[in-house]
């Protein structure tokens, strides 16, 4: 957020050291005693810059000594400190993070971006961006209006489901009232301001509950691509406000799934093309969650890529090592496929395309044989990881350790 | 002239086989900021500290300023950061990256979205426009990024945005709000680079809109990572719905954070809030003294 009381100061672009990037080229002149000069400070200037980890312009700015609330990571300010005479220097805390950074990503790595473990989406397990929010409705109120949705994104006919109900402070029921809703274009986009705002309705469906559902297509945003604000004016207990929230709408998708799956076994890996019908050729990013036999879910699949336009197929990869690892037997299942085609640099930036909520596909069953064991490997992986590790040994070097 | 002959033949030898043997990378640190709008920050030097304090205070590495309107979506906004990581991350030059609020969204989006996508190597020399010269005309797969440190993060949004006090009347308000910043990518997503997450929790002004502890902008479950909104405090404080656990694991009631994301820095003091006051201070302090220690 601002910089509050910030009182801005000149750019240093003049003052700041420049780096060698930076640097000026020099003028030369042609006669051959400057040139072999040249060459041979270039030369001895390259053989610097070689043996002096990390690159000189790295200790144009000698790092401080630690401040006085540092100590080694993760921390609480409000931990005991670190015995001082058996606290690690900083050199060792310096080798320390490199380590760290180096396992991470090794770890991160071993399974390629497009084939996850369905365990590291713990907010997208389930497809929609379901959403269970509580909100204030005075600042330094106790009342809450717990805002409850099926859906952030909604395409063509899709309706959402919207439940609202009162709480107090600890989260038990109270009295709530909603005095009027509405939706309306949210304030991002070409339809800001150009829409009427449409009410909507909120039945009661229990003691201090209530529920409408909203379908944008049949209910005024039928040519509408983009944000939807609902806005609810509530009283719970005996404090109101109107809080409101987004959902996001598309009209007419750009592709639309045909649910025909082609599974193939390559390299230890089993790719499940699902057809697509794309009207809009673009960068589409696609996820989808896989089960395996015995119903657990295990993989999130992504794709992320150029689609052109016509009847295409997204290769949807479930790799060996992520099989192996989470000891999943098949067949497996496809299931709760959904995405879109992205737009760059743009708000809205997406067009949605209709998900495959449940079940899409089953796969033919398979011995835990005909997969991989050995982990991702890319040029990306490989450039990665060898610039962590001289780090790390440049960092070792300096600390004094083997 | 036969001995001048000789000897540059021998330099020439030299530098060839000095070049052949491989390249330590230059290092980088970004820094993306957050909500500014109206701001005149200089965005195509790379060097205007505006935002954050005085330029000369030490922030890591070859420093820059990745600076942007901080009013904008992230959406419509996001090609700049990318332009920045194409010209520092690419071909033989490495980043540390430093981000405080909205700028958690902005890295975010960019390596969710892009984390996996073709880059042309540029050479960390911008252009007039802010734009780097490519080296050789070859591509590359993703960035080249040691870690992300992230003060005070805002990437599962304000709920001062939910209710239309303090962030209102800008594109970014809209994507600060908790739900939509929470649906704008896949957070899970960061092509395998580590978020050092640091939390304050000195917040007064804001305290009763902000779900448990908050620095008076961002409460604990965004600029902690949790992957939930939720009221989480510090050790030992009631009526909250979990404790925010250091490093990657979970809140005491049960909530993940997001993966790859690690809790570094949690207030329990309640010493930092959200402000740099134009001096590097609240909880950017903290970040600065990480990076300033590790970013080399």
């Amino acid at each position: 957020m601002a910089p509050a009381k910030r009182s801005p100061t000149k750019s240093s672009a003049r003052s700041a050291p420049r780096s060698a990037a930076e640097a000026p080229a020099r003028k030369r002149r042609a006669w051959p005693v400057a040139v072999l000069l040249l060459v041979v400070a270039g030369a001895l200037a390259v053989l610097w810059s070689r043996q002096a980890p990390p690159p000189a312009v790295a200790r144009a700015t000698p790092p401080p000594q630690p401040l006085a609330h540092e100590a080694p990571g993760p921390w609480g300010n409000a931990e005991p400190g670190p015995d001082p005479a058996a606290a690690p220097s900083q050199a060792a805390l310096r080798v320390q993070r490199a380590q760290q950074t180096l396992d991470n990503y090794v770890q991160a790595t071993k399974y390629p971006p497009t084939s996850r473990p369905l365990r590291e989406h713990p907010d997208l397990i389930e497809p929609l961006n379901k959403v269970d929010h509580r909100q204030i409705l005075v600042p330094g109120g106790q009342a809450r209006l717990r805002l409850r949705y099926d859906r952030t994104f909604v395409v063509g006919d899709d309706a959402v489901v919207i439940r609202l109900s009162g709480e107090d402070s600890a989260g038990n029921p109270a009295p709530c009232e909603i005095l009027s809703a509405n939706a309306s274009a949210a304030p991002v986009g070409p339809d800001a301001g150009k829409l009427a705002a449409v009410p909507l309705v909120f039945t009661g469906d229990g003691p201090g509950s209530f529920t409408t559902r909203f379908q944008p297509g049949k209910q005024g945003f039928a040519q509408h691509l983009g944000g939807i604000r609902i806005a609810v004016h509530a009283r719970v207990a005996d404090e109101d406000g109107t809080p409101s929230f987004d959902l996001y709408y598309t009209p007419t998708p750009p592709a639309v799934f045909t649910r025909a799956v082609r599974e193939v076994l390559d390299n230890g890996s089993l790719t499940l093309n699902l057809g697509i019908n794309v009207h809009k050729a673009g960068r589409y990013l696609i996820n989808a969650r896989v089960d395996d036999a015995n119903g657990n879910g295990f993989a999130f699949l992504a794709f992320n890529d150029e689609v052109a336009e016509g009847a295409q197929e997204i290769p949807l990869v479930v790799f060996g090592k992520l099989i192996h690892d989470g000891h999943a037997g098949a067949p497996f299942k496809l299931r709760d496929v959904e995405g879109f085609l992205l737009k760059e640099d743009t708000d809205p930036d997406r067009e949605l395309v209709q998900p495959l909520l449940g079940t899409v596909y089953t796969t033919q069953a398979y011995p835990q044989s005909a997969f991989s064991d050995q982990e991702w490997q890319s040029e990306q992986r490989t450039r990665t990881i060898d610039e962590f590790t001289r780090n790390l040994k440049d960092l070792k070097q300096q600390a004094g350790s083997p | 002239m036969k001995i001048v002959s000789k000897l540059l033949g021998f330099s020439l030898g030299l530098v060839l086989l000095l070049l052949a043997t491989p390249a330590h990378a230059t290092h980088f640190t970004l820094w993306i900021h957050g909500r500014s709008p109206g701001n005149t920050f200089n965005r195509t030097t790379y060097m205007d500290f505006s935002y954050w304090g005085p330029s000369s205070t030490a922030a890591g590495v070859n420093k820059r300023a990745v600076n942007w309107d901080g009013q904008s979506s992230i959406a419509s906004t996001n090609g700049g950061i990318r332009n920045a990581l194409d010209c520092y991350c690419t071909g033989s030059n490495f980043c540390y990256i430093a981000v405080h609020s909205a700028g958690d969204l902005q890295i975010g989006y960019a390596l969710s979205m892009f984390g996996n996508s073709s880059r042309i190597k540029r050479n960390a020399i911008p252009n007039s426009s802010g734009v780097c010269g490519a080296t050789d005309g070859s591509t590359q797969i993703g960035w080249n990024i040691f870690w992300v440190d992230v003060a005070s993060g805002a990437s599962g949004g304000s709920e001062l945005a939910n209710v239309g006090q303090v962030f209102t009347g800008t594109q970014i308000d809209t994507d600060l709000k908790t739900g939509n910043a929470r649906a704008l990518y896949n957070h899970n997503a960061t092509a395998g680079i580590t978020f050092f997450n640091f939390a304050g929790a000195s917040g007064t002004l804001d305290a009763a809109i902000l779900p448990g502890q908050d620095d008076e902008a961002v409460a604990y479950h965004s600029s902690g990572g949790v992957a939930t909104t939720g009221s989480f405090c510090n050790p030992g404080d009631l009526f909250c719905d979990g404790t925010l656990n250091l490093g990657t694991a979970a809140t005491s009631n049960g909530k993940a954070k997001w993966s790859f994301h690690t809790l570094q820095f949690r207030d329990d003091n309640e010493s930092f809030n959200h402000f740099t006051n134009g001096n590097w201070q609240g909880i950017v302090s903290q970040v600065r003294a990480d990076i300033v220690s590790n970013a080399l």
